[in-house]
């Protein structure tokens, strides 16, 4: 199956779940996701993500100076951005079970 | 020819981020600028420790991940199956160019017999369709096939060599962008990978 169609629908939760953990910059949200699992996530993926989350007020963000380079762009959840986190993850459970019970039949039939 | 400096290695941050805004530019320039906004910024945060093409691919690439991310359509022609073969750009011109003199003429019978033409006015010269060039697309090509089919449509190049996760000898980078009209003569910018 091509994860990357799967990844799409999380990526938006999987994002603002990794800043309610604490405020960080986009290369690190990134990171993070990369080395919990999802090898496959894209720069430009996440970058696009946090844009729109940004847009849609989901995330706040701060400029903040870095030992490396330049100044770079924090991001921070905001009070809408937790409901909607909120809300991913109970969809995401919901989903989960239904796909995992339609995949695992003889598990879950009772005759 | 000398071997390529450390700098030569790898496109700089600031023309991956141009050659991103380059391959939306058929995106509203307010939604364009925004897309790229923070691009440079955020490409800055990597530390620079891994190559960047072999990090992120090339710049057209991203481009398409990007809006796919954020939901918006993607640029069209950019599939190598949909090209136009580049034997028909100058079949192209040649008819464009048939059509404008056929036009002058009919144009010209009309001002003789006297009827007055409010066309007139609106007729392009027969050399300028000669003088433009539609860009091939080249990413992806061998650089002497690049080279080859810019040079047919009367384009010249200019080749830098850069490390690439693509294999040596493949075009990774071209600008102007593939499609584009240029004037004949303008010279195309290929950055071929020196391999992995």
């Amino acid at each position: 199956m091509d994860t990357s169609q799967l990844l799409k629908g999380v990526l938006p939760t999987t994002a603002l779940a990794v800043i309610a953990a604490g405020d960080t910059y986009g290369y690190q949200v990134l990171h993070r996701l990369r080395s919990a699992g999802l090898e496959t996530v894209g720069d430009a993926s996440v970058y696009g993500t946090l844009q729109r989350l940004y847009d849609t007020g989901l995330l706040s963000s701060y400029m903040a100076p870095s030992d490396a380079g330049p100044s770079r762009r924090y991001y921070a959840i905001s009070a809408q951005g937790h409901a909607a986190l909120k809300q991913g993850q109970e969809r995401w459970a919901q989903f989960e079970a239904v796909v995992s019970g339609l995949l695992e039949p003889q598990q879950g039939v009772e005759s | 020819m000398t071997s390529p400096t450390q700098a030569d290695h790898s496109v700089t941050i600031s023309e991956f981020v141009r050659q991103v805004e380059e391959s939306c530019r058929d995106l509203p320039e307010p939604q364009r600028r925004h897309l790229i906004a923070d691009l440079e910024s955020h490409l800055h945060e990597r530390d620079g420790q891994q190559d960047l093409l072999a990090d992120l691919g090339n710049p057209a690439d991203y481009a398409r991940e990007l809006r796919a991310a954020l939901d918006l359509p993607q640029p069209p022609e950019r599939d190598s199956a949909k090209r136009r073969p580049v034997w028909l750009v100058p079949l192209i011109a040649a008819v464009a160019a048939l059509v404008v003199v056929g036009a002058a003429l009919a144009i010209k019978a009309a001002t003789d017999s006297g009827q007055p033409s409010s066309e007139a006015a609106s007729v392009i010269p027969t050399s300028a369709a000669a003088m433009l060039a539609q860009v091939p697309d080249l990413v992806g090509t061998s650089q002497s096939l690049a080279t080859g089919e810019a040079q047919a449509v009367g384009l010249p190049v200019k080749v830098s060599k850069v490390r690439s996760s693509a294999p040596a000898g493949q075009v990774v980078v071209q600008s102007p962008v593939p499609f584009a009209t240029v004037a004949t003569g303008t010279t195309i910018l290929l950055q071929v990978s020196t391999g992995p």
